[in-house]
């Protein structure tokens, strides 16, 4: 059986995941949907994000230890519905690595390089997949831990510098046309949200603490959640009417620092700490997508769902390459964006009657089905 | 070491490493050095005529091993559009021009006659350009201040963005750059403000540095910044008014950025001086400008804690040890009361020249619809042209002046 994640590790992963896809093309895409009252739109949709993730959270722990989301719909529904629906999640964990991994060559042509080879950088990043995609969960949230301090430095720079520029007229009044803007925004950014999706192809491997289990994972949620939030303040506050052409927030909020160049290129910190971000980002995204892979075709090897995934990857980055604009359009579009809400929203449903039936079915002892064999990993 | 090469021959790790430098390590040998591709714009200047655009750019030319003053080199490139003449400078030095470090863009006032959104808007797409400029105005043709900002730089290590830096101290400006520029044209008011600066021929005999290099100074007439705190006001991005002297007094003292203050009072007889001009220096400010909606009228309240100093004191009479005395509070009741008048008189002119031209500096119009939006959309609901807005508000300067010794 592979080895257990703890609640610290598992409320880094989140919050990271949580934070990733946000601070990039969202800013500017949520403003031009909703205009000023975007940081509303973002924070009911961070709202709705932190309710899922605490009914899963709560189910979790009353679950059997070892009882992953496929055994569970296998139980109570069947097992072709449980690859069904791990089906469909590979698909999505997939598009939303396609989004990752373009905003992080975006970023690279955009802030560091003025030629980047595309060969170059998707061979590097094809390996850095294979490795990651090989490694258990609990490596990526070693990692997390090993990276957490520089992170939040780094991050927190970005929020910092930039203050001094913030206009608070930029965010006022509130909702000013009404709040039609802002459900035009929930409704259409949906595929940046439902991080809380990644639960549960945690579950069965996370190791709850003793005394309140779910505590850590929620204060790492609302940390992200709370950080977000001021991101999109500040964001707003400093570029007013003109975030709409910010297409990557976060590489440009550095330039428009108050303070005197004499402290230097403080931008190289946000750049460096958020390739290292997206990266983490693909690599959780990608062992997912292993995951389930792995689930579908009941195997419990590491390379080959890892050469798929991986390659499967490069494939999609090759043929949409420089397409990012092109897969936001795409991505944002109200028939894209209520298909990622019925994902985000029906499994969690689902998750929900699956365990009411199981505990209806008053087994008193749960056994883990033989889905996987159990053998040890390194 | 023959023991390293063993353990590290063991880990797979090491083969994956050794394929990467053999695919990229041969493709780098044959990289030509950025050096030699790219010349590194520092000031570009932006002239329009009948034939498009004129783009003069300052660059560094890295040469390696010579003194860096020579390596300031001036091109020049025309076209239709702006990507066009920075292609003719490329083809014209077999050069990329790198924007990275273009820190200040010049544009001549022929430009402002027209909308300057049109010469802005390649800097604003094109990721050549990763910082955001500052925006200066120049009476003459931009060519001419970027040669006497070569000569400037040769001679004193002076630039344009110096400045102008210095110049926000002193006044409205704030950070008057590319990203400001868009962020209030697209605002209701769409008012900008630009420094303007200008050059005057000196006939300079001595020769400078960087002389020999560029081949459009003259080494007998060189050219040298020159700064007459001109400051215009552009509305949706063309040219509209000069600020006069009590407009930029008046700005002056209710902007928070504006650290600088001078006002002179002419003509001052008190306990300590006769027939005197008194120069009086601001040391600290601190401003709350208070937005309210009193009886349906828009009125803001600038309260400004101002404390000052005296600086100078000009008068024929000062034949005592009062003159020159460094503990007498020299902001006696009268020198107060000529300061309030000086202030209320500018004030006044300044109210009017904003309702005459339409000018809202201080955006106003976003403070109101911020702060009390539904009261304010009600104030101008009762107009008949909503462009008139300036007409209704009330504005008011609170001063509580306080003397530092």
């Amino acid at each position: 059986m592979e080895k257990t994640i703890s609640t610290n590790q598992t409320g880094l992963m989140l919050a990271i995941f949580t934070i990733a896809l946000k601070l990039s093309a969202l800013p500017a895409i949520a403003y031009s949907l909703s205009g000023a009252s975007s940081y509303v739109t973002i924070a009911i949709a961070l709202a709705l994000d932190l309710i899922g993730t605490i009914i899963i959270l709560k189910l979790l722990t009353k679950l059997p230890k070892g009882m992953t989301f496929f055994d569970i719909v296998s139980q109570t529904l069947s097992r072709p519905i449980a690859i069904l629906i791990y089906s469909i999640l590979l698909i999505y964990f997939l598009l939303k690595s396609l989004i990752t991994l373009q905003e992080l060559h975006d970023y690279y042509i955009v802030t560091l390089f003025e030629d980047l080879n595309p060969y170059f950088f998707v061979i590097t990043l094809f390996l850095i997949m294979l490795f990651m995609c090989q490694k258990p969960f609990r490596a990526l949230g070693r990692t997390l831990e090993v990276c957490f301090w520089p992170l939040l430095i780094g991050i927190t720079f970005t929020l910092i510098l930039p203050i001094g520029d913030m206009e608070i007229i930029n965010l006022l009044p509130v909702c000013e046309d009404g709040f039609a803007p802002v459900l035009n925004g929930l409704v259409h950014t949906s595929i940046s949200f439902g991080d809380f999706i990644i639960l549960l192809i945690f579950m069965g491997r996370i190791s709850f603490d003793e005394k309140k289990p779910c505590k850590k994972i929620i204060v790492y949620m609302l940390s992200a959640i709370s950080f977000i939030f001021n991101f999109y303040i500040v964001f707003i506050g400093c570029f007013g009417n003109t975030a709409v052409g910010q297409t990557l927030a976060l590489g440009e909020l550095p330039l428009h620092n108050a303070n005197p160049g004499t402290i230097g290129r403080l931008e190289w910190i946000t750049i460096i700490i958020w390739t290292v971000v997206l990266i983490i980002q693909a690599g959780i995204l990608g062992k997912c997508s292993c995951d389930c892979i792995k689930q579908i075709f009941h195997t419990d090897r590491d390379l080959p769902p890892a050469i798929i995934i991986s390659t499967i990857m490069t494939a999609l980055l090759l043929i949409s390459y420089l397409q990012l604009s092109t897969i936001l359009h795409i991505g944002t579009t109200t028939v894209v964006s209520i298909v990622c809400y019925g994902i985000h929203w029906g499994i969690l449903i689902l998750l929900i009657i699956s365990y009411i039936i199981l505990k209806n079915k008053n087994k008193k002892t749960y056994s883990v089905p033989h889905s996987m064999p159990v053998k040890e990993h390194r | 070491m023959g023991n390293l090469i063993k353990r590290m021959s063991r880990n797979k790790y090491f083969y994956i490493f050794a394929v990467l430098i053999i695919i990229m390590f041969p493709s780098t040998l044959y990289m030509q050095s950025d050096k030699d591709k790219t010349i590194v714009v520092t000031t570009l200047g932006i002239d329009y005529g009948d034939d498009g655009y004129e783009i003069t750019t300052l660059a560094i030319t890295p040469l390696g091993g010579q003194d860096t003053n020579v390596n300031l080199e001036i091109f020049t490139g025309s076209g239709e559009t702006i990507a066009e003449a920075l292609e003719n400078i490329s083809n014209n030095t077999g050069k990329d021009v790198g924007l990275a470090h273009c820190d200040c863009i010049i544009l001549s006032i022929d430009i402002m006659d027209k909308n300057i959104a049109h010469a802005l808007d390649y800097f604003t797409r094109t990721s050549n350009l990763t910082t955001n400029a500052t925006l200066v105005a120049t009476d003459g043709k931009s060519k001419d201040l970027i040669e006497a900002t070569k000569s400037s730089h040769d001679l004193l290590n002076l630039s344009v963005k110096n400045i102008v830096i210095y110049q926000e101290g002193k006044s409205v400006l704030n950070n008057v750059n590319i990203e400001k520029f868009y962020r209030n044209y697209l605002s209701h008011s769409s008012t900008f403000y630009i420094p303007v600066l200008s050059t005057e021929e000196s006939d300079d005999q001595g020769s400078s540095p960087g002389g020999e290099s560029g081949g459009s100074s003259d080494s007998q007439s060189q050219k040298k910044i020159q700064n007459n705190n001109r400051i215009i006001i552009l509305k949706n991005g063309v040219y509209t008014a000069d600020l006069d002297d009590k407009e930029k007094m008046i700005y002056n003292i209710i902007s928070s950025d504006a650290k600088q203050l001078e006002i002179t009072l002419d003509n001052v007889n008190d306990e300590y001086v006769t027939n005197s001009t008194e120069v009086f220096q601001q040391t600290d400010k601190f401003i709350i400008p208070w937005y309210s909606i009193e009886n349906g009228r828009p009125v803001v309240t600038y309260h400004v804690w101002l404390s000052m100093m005296i600086d100078e004191i000009e008068s024929v009479e000062n034949h005592s040890a009062i003159a020159i005395s460094g503990i007498i509070k020299y902001l006696t009741p009268t020198a107060e009361k000529l300061i309030r008048e000086k202030i209320d008189s500018a004030l006044s002119s300044t109210i009017d020249s904003m309702r005459a031209k339409k000018i809202d500096i201080m955006r106003l119009y976003e403070h109101f619809n911020a702060y009390h939006h539904s009261k304010w959309r009600k104030y101008l609901s009762t107009l008949t042209d909503e462009s008139e807005y300036l007409d209704g508000i009330d504005i008011r300067i609170d001063l509580h002046l306080n003397y530092v010794v």
